[in-house]
């Protein structure tokens, strides 16, 4: 049996005027279904473009990427938005609410476009935001909008759930209580998720811990005791 | 404002071309179309004006119906202020083109100085019979072609001209036909194909037709202060062409007087000639009748005669007769003694008798003598004494009375002597005569047997000369030689009479066609006298220049330009304002973390401003001189191009009104740098801290929709996100509702403006005016000419109606207008005009009320029941009561029955006027050719020619309207553009977002665009809105004295606006399109601004 996601020999080069900068050079990984994922590496390391290639936003340069035996690296740009559309849950930094609608609102958002989305207000209840469910997200704290944002993801029932620092714009408890969510999500539903941070910290809570730097995987860790959030520190 | 600033601000415009450019565009747009606009009229006037004055068009133009002399000019020359007059003739002919027969060509004299024409190819007529023709129909290929006159042309008007046919040499325009109209005319079927110029050898009338003036007028072209400098002259022109016109009138009268008396003369003398020869010929004719008969009757005797001898030559009838003859005779000789014997017998008895008597009368005779001459010797005795005694004395007296009684005693004596003898005589006498009544029986009986012998002799010498003549002849050869002579004799007679007659009957027929030549000289003369009676005064006419069709359209158009320069510009630059403003902000919006920057590195506000200022500013003032310096030569350009199609005025001249162009850029640069000034200081009052922190996005809100539970409730979920963006951005629903409500209203408008023109035609002449001609006539005509007149018009005409029209002057509160003034005596106006006020009838007015029409009541402000004065021509006046107002579009109209001028002028106006209605299917040229023949018709004007005169406007405005669509687009274009534009950047991360979850690309286009094409809704519905008001507020503006432009937009145009709009939009969603398909998620949501 492959992995559930698989990156073999995947390269990238941003052409930058006469600039040739390789984002990616060479880099193999795989992650199995239901694991927590956690690539982790410094600021320019490659690790967003990694994320924006296995959430179908971006193409590569050669190398291909496959997710539940689907071949992402060979899709046209439509086959690709169909991808986001209902196999990707996004969870971002700054959360990336539309402004103009309501908590629930921004989860139907997602969900009416899906072919087999969760009802909202569940979603919604689930992610504990049961009776803020009609405040707009200027209304929210960050960590409550990054919960919308999660059951945004959740919503969709993707079949991978990919969250770009998370917890970068949160505080401390707050970024943790968020981590909690995520942990939760994908213990109950077995939901598999990418995790891109730059914190080493959160390393300790992943399934899969992938390290990333200049561009390259530099290590690839199975972590079979993942440890519980609330002992995470950093 | 130092280096780095404007540096800073370079670098800034590099990187922000696009939107550097739109503010540019929309300032240039704004500018330049109010500039171009605004300039229009004003260069087309002053083209006109330079080209009239090239051309040197005249002010005043006088016309008189019994034709212009020499004189005349140099009389008109010495009015005041009079700079040049030229007398020109004009006339017009039939001829036939390739295609077409008896079209009519007017002809005029090639003026030295006033109205000259341009000749644009060819050369000038050198010859009489060389012609200059119109650009209209000629080209320069025709140059060489012979124009002939029809053949149809009547005598008059080949006599007005010297020769029958002109050769193209040249083409010219004339400033007297600055567009197509041609005039009309009173040959054919009125309308005028083209003109020619021809040299005035080429006519050969002795007279002008028309006199120009040039004076030195005030003013400007089209301006009132020139109209009323015209209309001051008018009053002594008319004054001294009257004068002139009495002066031309004896002439004119005076020959043709002498004229129409030789040809009397001549007539009478030939009537002269014929009436003798007439009575020869009857006298010729009866002895002819006489003389026949004569002969006949002669010849019949001979006949008869001949039948008699015949009968007396049997044989032994001679004989007989001779014995019977002698017989006779001898018995008249026995006679004859006898009488002899008798009359022996009385002679001696009557001289027996007589002896006893006869010697006592000679007795008595010679005494009756001898006493009467005593008596008259005593009287002479006592006569001379009785004189002796009157002289004698006393003594003497006694002698001399003693002598006087002898001698009177003597006289007594002498006188009873006489006495005795003569009754002694009596006795006598009387003895003798009853002798002679003794005798008369015997002296009778002598007598009566005397003549019957002498009656006997002739008897018998008759039948002797009968009988000898009978012998003779019996003698001679016999009958039938007399026959034979007889028979000759008829023969001859026949032949003569025969001759007389044939001779008799040609100078019959030579009679006859001289009394024929007689009978037509005299109706000639009989026309040529009514002619001279009916020949009125001569008419004059002091025309200025309204009177050029040509001169009066062009104002009329160019006004219609003003009208729209005067909406559309203000509104353009209203939207432009509003775009920069929105741009400006969102460019302060995007830099503001650049401007917290600065602001904390201790730049002052000034230094921070600068840059946007500089960049607002140069765009705004780049943007209005490019506008402007573009602009007032290409809108003028364009509708000159449009008008252009429909008048000849050559070179275009372009004026800049510096003032109205710098008033314009100081605006627009000023209100920029205000608008971005306020921008800037908005943000430069926060804290440099909070400027470097990203500004929150706009938290999202409930809108009010949200309550309308069941409405809101029915949308979906996309259309519930729609409504929300949409009442989210206020401003940018805003600028969109105004920016594609302008355009949509621009659309409108220009659309609505062709409907209102295209309404004023179809609203005339299909709902109100149903009649075909306008005939003028030549005279008033009674009940019984007007009868004639119908049957004479039998086929051509379908219905006529007779009325008087003319004009007058209305004068309420403080305004006075011209209306053509109609007067008849039965209102059955049925079938010719619908007296209409919206959709109820128009009673007719009674007695002293009138009936206006409703542009008229509009102007003037004239209700129902307002009291009115109208002055006609000859200032009659008259005060009449409003009682109905009609809708009528052409021209302003009243009506009054003819009591009511009879009452209140004190005398009936003519009818010579009358309307035409042409039979169902006609060609109403050709129709209008037969009226014009009938008698008494003066003119035949058709209500066809104005039709197409204003539909003609409706091209010239076609470019107009075009260039507005274009504007509009523009328009409605940078406006979307610039704002949607502005949105995606502003919801940039948004868009990823939802790109992000999987929409794809077209459902994130409608995504963004639902909200363009509502919001573009919105606008066009409120466009529409703004439409009605604008396209209202042009047709206000647009003064065209004689047309009612009843605002008008078809439901065509409504559609067509709306159409046109979104078509606008969704190629700005098109091409924005590709925006959002470029937009990279990664980045947008990577990165925090």
């Amino acid at each position: 049996m492959s992995a559930y996601v698989e990156f073999k020999n995947v390269k990238k080069v941003y052409q930058m005027g006469e600039v040739q900068i390789e984002a990616l050079k060479d880099a193999s990984f795989e992650i199995e279904k239901g694991e927590i994922c956690v690539i982790v590496g410094a600021s320019g390391a490659g690790k967003t473009t990694l994320l924006n290639i296995l959430g179908g936003m971006d193409s590569l340069t050669s190398g291909s990427v496959k997710l539940d035996g689907q071949e992402i690296s060979s899709f046209n740009e439509k086959q690709l938005t169909t991808y986001r559309r209902y196999d990707v849950g996004f969870v971002f930094q700054f959360y990336n609410l539309v402004q103009n609608l309501t908590a629930i609102e921004n989860v139907e958002l997602a969900a009416q476009i899906c072919r087999d989305p969760m009802d909202a207000a569940v979603v919604i209840e689930m992610v504990g935001l049961g009776d803020r469910a009609n405040n707009f997200p200027a209304q929210l704290s960050g960590g409550e909008q990054q919960r919308v944002a999660i059951a945004r993801a959740l919503a969709k029932n993707p079949k991978l759930m990919l969250c770009d620092e998370p917890t970068g714009a949160l505080d401390y408890n707050t970024g943790k209580a968020i981590l909690q969510l995520l942990q939760d999500c994908s213990r109950k539903n077995g939901m598999t998720v990418v995790i891109i941070t730059h914190n080493q910290a959160l390393t300790a809570m992943a399934d899969r811990v992938i390290s990333v730097k200049s561009g390259m995987i530099t290590g690839m860790i199975k972590n079979d005791n993942p440890v519980p959030i609330e002992n995470i520190e950093w | 404002m130092n280096n780095s600033t404007v540096k800073l601000c370079i670098r800034e415009i590099k990187g922000s071309l696009s939107r550097y450019l739109a503010i540019f565009a929309i300032i240039a747009l704004g500018a330049g179309l109010f500039i171009g606009l605004r300039m229009s009229r004003p260069d087309f006037l002053e083209s006109f004006t330079n080209y009239a004055e090239e051309y040197n068009f005249y002010d005043i133009r006088l016309i008189s119906t019994l034709g212009l002399t020499d004189d005349d000019v140099t009389a008109v020359k010495s009015v005041d202020g009079v700079v040049n007059a030229e007398g020109v003739i004009s006339s017009d002919f039939l001829y036939n083109s390739g295609e077409e027969d008896n079209l009519i060509m007017v002809v005029h004299s090639i003026p030295q100085d006033i109205n000259r024409v341009n000749l644009k190819c060819g050369r000038m007529p050198e010859k009489g019979n060389e012609c200059l023709g119109d650009t209209e129909i000629f080209t320069e290929d025709d140059i060489g072609t012979v124009i002939k006159l029809s053949p149809d042309n009547s005598k008059q008007t080949f006599d007005t001209f010297a020769y029958d046919e002109y050769t193209l040499v040249g083409l010219c325009d004339s400033v007297l036909y600055i567009n197509y109209e041609r005039g009309t005319s009173t040959l054919g079927n009125g309308s005028v194909e083209g003109y020619i110029y021809v040299p005035s050898e080429g006519f050969e009338l002795d007279c002008y037709t028309d006199i120009y003036v040039t004076v030195d007028a005030d003013g400007y072209i089209y301006s009132d202060e020139y109209k009323d400098s015209i209309e001051s002259y008018k009053k002594p022109f008319e004054a001294l062409m009257q004068k002139r016109a009495e002066i031309r009138y004896n002439d004119v009268i005076g020959s043709a007087t002498e004229q129409l008396t030789e040809a009397r003369s001549q007539y009478e003398a030939g009537l002269k000639q014929y009436e003798p020869a007439k009575a020869e010929y009857d006298k010729g004719y009866a002895e002819f009748v006489s003389q026949k008969e004569a002969a006949e009757k002669q010849l019949t005797d001979a006949e008869k005669q001949l039948e008699q001898a015949e009968a007396l030559a049997a044989p032994g009838a001679i004989e007989e007769k001779q014995t019977e003859l002698d017989a006779a005779r001898a018995e008249l000789d026995a006679a004859q003694k006898e009488y002899d014997r008798g009359a022996a017998e009385f002679e001696l008895m009557r001289s027996a008798a007589y002896i006893t008597v006869n010697p006592r009368i000679t007795y008595y005779e010679n005494l009756i003598s001898q006493r009467e001459a005593r008596l008259a010797q005593l009287d002479t005795e006592l006569s001379q004494l009785n004189e002796q005694l009157k002289n004698a004395a006393a003594l003497e007296k006694t002698v001399i009375q003693g002598r006087i009684a002898i001698a009177q005693a003597q006289r007594d004596t002498c006188a009873s002597e006489l006495k005795s003898a003569q009754d002694s005589m009596r006795g006598v006498l009387e003895e003798k005569e009853k002798i002679d009544a003794g005798l008369a029986p015997y002296e009778n009986e002598l007598k009566q047997g005397k003549a019957q012998i002498d009656e006997g002799y002739v008897r018998v010498n008759e039948g002797q000369k009968q009988l000898d003549e009978l012998k003779a002849m019996l003698a001679g050869g016999g009958i039938e030689k007399a026959k034979a002579e007889l028979e000759q004799g008829r023969a001859e007679a026949n032949e003569k009479f025969a001759a007389a007659e044939k001779e008799l009957k040609s100078a019959k027929a030579q009679l006859d066609a001289a009394k024929a030549e007689l009978d037509e000289g005299k109706r000639q003369l009989d026309d040529a006298e009514k002619q001279i009676k009916n020949m009125n005064n001569a008419d004059i006419y002091v025309l200025g220049r309204d009177a050029n069709i040509g001169y009066v359209c062009f104002e009329s158009d160019t006004e219609v330009v003003d009208s729209i320069a005067g909406v559309f510009p203000v509104f353009f630059f209203l939207v432009a304002a509003l775009v920069c403003l929105t741009t400006m902000t969102r460019m302060i919006a995007d830099e503001r973390t650049q401007v917290g920057i600065m602001k904390a590195l201790g730049y002052s506000s000034s230094a921070i401003m600068g840059k946007f200022l500089l960049y607002s500013g140069s765009a705004t003032l780049f943007g209005c001189i490019f506008g402007i310096a573009l602009g007032a030569f290409l809108f003028p350009a364009i509708v000159w191009f449009g008008y252009g199609l429909l008048y000849n005025i050559s070179g275009l001249t372009f004026r800049m009104n510096w003032g109205t162009a710098l008033v314009l850029t100081a605006v627009n640069v000023v209100g920029m740098l205000a608008v971005t000034w306020y921008c800037c200081y908005r943000e430069l009052k926060c804290p440099p801290s909070e400027l470097i922190r990203p500004k929150a996005p706009e938290a999202g809100k409930r809108i009010l929709l949200e309550r309308i539970k069941p409405l809101w409730n029915r949308l979906n979920f996309m259309q519930k996100v729609s409504a929300r963006n949409i009442m989210r951005y206020k401003k940018r629903m805003f600028m969109i509702v105004v920016g594609v409500g302008g355009c949509t209203a621009l659309v409108l408008t220009a659309f609505g403006l062709n409907d209102t023109i295209n309404h004023v035609v179809s609203g005339q002449y299909d709902e109100v005016c149903h009649y075909d001609y306008e005939l003028n006539l030549a005279y008033d005509m009674n009940s019984e000419e007007q009868q004639l007149f119908l049957e004479e018009c039998e086929y051509c005409a379908d219905a006529v109606k007779f009325l008087y029209c003319g004009t007058a002057d209305v004068k309420f509160g403080e305004s006075t207008k011209t209306v053509s003034f109609s007067a008849t005596d039965s209102f059955d106006f049925e079938g010719f005009i619908d007296f209409k006020d919206g959709n109820e009838e128009v009673s007719f007015p009674g007695l002293n009320e009138t009936i206006i029409n409703c542009n008229l009541a509009r102007l003037m402000g004239i209700e129902i029941g307002d009291e009115i004065e109208v002055v006609n021509a000859d200032m009659n006046s008259m005060r009449l009561k409003v009682t109905g107002i009609f809708d009528n579009y052409v021209n302003h109209w009243m009506f009054v029955s003819m009591e009511t001028c009879t009452q209140q002028w004190g005398f009936t106006p003519e009818m010579k006027s009358a309307y035409i209605c042409a039979p169902n299917g006609v060609d109403i040229y050709e129709n209008a050719e037969r009226i014009s023949e009938i008698d008494g018709v003066r003119s035949v004007s058709l209500c066809a020619d104005t039709r197409a005169r204003i539909e003609n406007m409706l091209e010239g405005l076609a470019v107009v309207i075009g260039a507005i669509v274009i504007c509009a687009g523009l328009l409605a274009f940078i406006v979307l553009y610039n704002l949607t534009n502005i949105n995606i950047s502003e919801r940039i991360r948004e868009i990823a977002t939802i790109k992000v979850l999987g929409f794809y690309k077209s459902e994130t286009a409608s995504y963004v665009f639902r909200e363009n094409m509502v919001l573009t809704g919105m606008g066009a519905l409120f466009g529409l809105l703004l439409g009605i008001a604008f396209h209202a507020f042009v047709m206000n503006r647009i003064k065209v004295d004689m047309l009612y432009f009843e605002p008008y937009i078809s439901p065509w145009s409504f559609v067509i606006a709306i159409v046109i709009t979104f078509v606008f939009s969704l190629i700005v969603n098109r091409i924005m399109r590709r925006r959002i398909d470029n937009i990279d998620m990664a980045g947008a949501l990577k990165s925090i601004e």
